[in-house]
């Protein structure tokens, strides 16, 4: 644990592809992965994390800061939280829902989620498909059977991709 | 071609199906997290996207805060399973609205009368209420709107109120026959009943309403408890005259409006009848007080009415408060003295009160 010394204890994370980062302690103990690597004292050197690359890592740091450094009102977080994701693509969204599903960040994983929904709310099923690397094992009659069995679901849907 | 390829884009796309793999390899928990966030008809329709996906959006996460189906087409049976799915997952809102005055519905399921998450729930045209004895019990149940559904029978209704002891608002819309309809409950505040079903008896027993609106055309009988706590009451009684008893319809009317005395300060208007004149004022009603009358149009429209109307009436009294002003006084007075009577044989005496 960390001795008061009046000095905020900076961490040291370490990305799947080897790149490091520093974050104050304070930060990045909303992941409860780390926090409880530091509870349980495994926190003294490098904390690696193997399941997020360099580039997600990053952008999870800037959260851990933006968001530690707002006072406890759920109004600016929330917009803090918008304003963040709002220029995310999607291939993106979902490297920091893996992350923060392993991270186990809860208010970053219910954010990304809500926003990986929206997007996917106005989409076509190709487009869902083709995104979420799904490969269509349907034979043309269940498929069809499924259909009809959600019809409804289809109804008065229209959907913005055209890519 | 494959020449062409830069280095630069081959990295690109090797990296861009890294990505896919990545995403495709999300685990079920994962991707049940996100289909959590979607309206429920787009959750479902995921199960299109493949096998894996068949029926994940019904794992979707352990609560629901809200859940609706509006005006779509489905079977009594899907109806109960959706019904069921909610309820297991806790859920607290419920709207199940159906476009089809024609009720064509079975029986809701029993787990709905039993939910112990619910805060709020609205049914329109689902299906028939179906407690009888079967328990009920909604402990957070705050608002309750009913809009044309059935119940198994009349009790349903009383004995679903009674199993929501927090029960803060409640709306009944009927457009079908129930021969006995009570509300009895000490904590609504608000309650707001339309009943276009023929020969109700209707029987409101909520002492703690505020407010209170009742449009109503076709009840036998209106039997209305205290209203003590009422602050704004909007009533729109349509008078019908193919009352079986029409006098005990009037009787149980006037005691309707006596409970309103408590915090009625003011009457804003009264209407002429548009119905033809009841027969106890052509020829029956002999003595006619009204008292605390201050001059205003709605007053001296109603003294008019009588007056004219009343055939065989002997005499009208109006008392007027003395501390009404000489010139208003006399404004009064001169004005219902030239009220066309329906009698000859009719005095009217002014009392200063």
């Amino acid at each position: 644990m960390a001795a008061e010394t009046g000095t905020p204890t900076t961490l040291t994370l370490k990305s799947n592809d080897d790149e490091l980062f520093s974050v104050a302690e304070s930060a990045a103990i909303l992941s409860v992965t780390i926090r409880n690597m530091v509870e349980d004292g495994c926190a003294g050197g490098v904390i690696p994390l193997d399941n997020v690359d360099g580039k997600t890592l990053a952008s999870v740091i800037t959260y851990m800061n933006g968001i530690s450094a707002i006072p406890a009102d759920e109004e600016k977080k929330k917009s803090y939280r918008d304003k963040f994701l709002s220029d995310k693509d999607f291939e993106t969204l979902a490297d920091m829902v893996l992350a923060a599903n392993y991270l186990n960040m809860s208010c970053l994983m219910d954010a990304v989620s809500a926003k990986i929904a929206q997007v996917m709310e106005k989409k076509s099923v190709g487009w869902v498909r083709r995104k979420f690397g799904i490969e269509n094992d349907y034979t043309p009659e269940e498929e069809a059977a499924v259909k009809e069995e959600h019809k409804w679901t289809f109804e008065g849907v229209e959907t913005d991709d055209d890519n | 071609m494959a020449a062409a390829i830069t280095e630069e884009q081959s990295r690109k796309r090797v990296k861009h199906s890294q990505s896919i793999d990545r995403i495709s390899d999300l685990p079920d928990s994962v991707i049940c997290h996100i289909l959590s966030f979607l309206r429920t008809k787009f959750s479902v329709r995921t199960s299109i996207l493949c096998r894996r996906w068949m029926h994940l959006w019904a794992y979707k996460s352990s609560t629901i805060n809200r859940f609706g189906l509006f005006h779509i087409q489905c079977s009594d049976y899907q109806l109960q399973t959706w019904v069921t799915f909610a309820v297991v997952r806790n859920v607290q809102k419920l709207y199940l609205c159906f476009l089809s005055k024609e009720d064509v519905r079975g029986f809701l399921p029993r787990c709905l009368f039993t939910c112990k998450t619910l805060v709020a729930m609205r049914l329109r045209s689902c299906g028939v209420i179906p407690v009888r004895r079967a328990a009920v019990c909604l402990p957070l149940l705050k608002k309750l709107h009913l809009i044309y559904v059935r119940f198994e029978a009349d009790e349903s209704l009383t004995h679903l109120i009674s199993g929501c002891p927090v029960l803060r608002e409640l709306s009944i819309k009927l457009s079908h026959a129930m021969a006995y309809c009570n509300v009895s409950s000490p904590t609504i505040k608000r309650l707001m009943l339309d009943f276009k079903s023929d020969g109700t008896r209707l029987e409101i027993n909520t002492p703690a309403v505020k407010y209170l609106k009742i449009s109503d055309s076709f009840s036998e009988h209106i039997k209305c408890g205290v209203l003590n706590s009422l602050t704004k009451a909007d009533i729109n009684l349509i008078n019908d005259e193919n009352k079986p008893d029409y006098f005990l319809y009037s009787r149980s009317l006037l005691e309707l409006i006596d409970r309103f005395r408590n915090f009625c300060e003011e009457i804003q208007g009264w209407m002429e009848p548009l119905q033809k004149v009841p027969t106890c004022l052509l020829s029956h009603l002999k003595i006619i007080n009204v008292v605390n009358i201050k001059g205003k149009k709605h007053e001296l429209e109603i003294i008019k009415y009588l007056l004219r109307n009343a055939k065989v009436l002997e005499r009208m009294e109006i008392s007027y408060p003395g501390s009404l002003g000489s010139n208003e006084e006399n404004n009064m007075l001169k004005k219902i003295s030239l009220f066309q009577r329906g009698s000859g044989a009719c005095k009217v005496a002014f009392v200063a009160a």
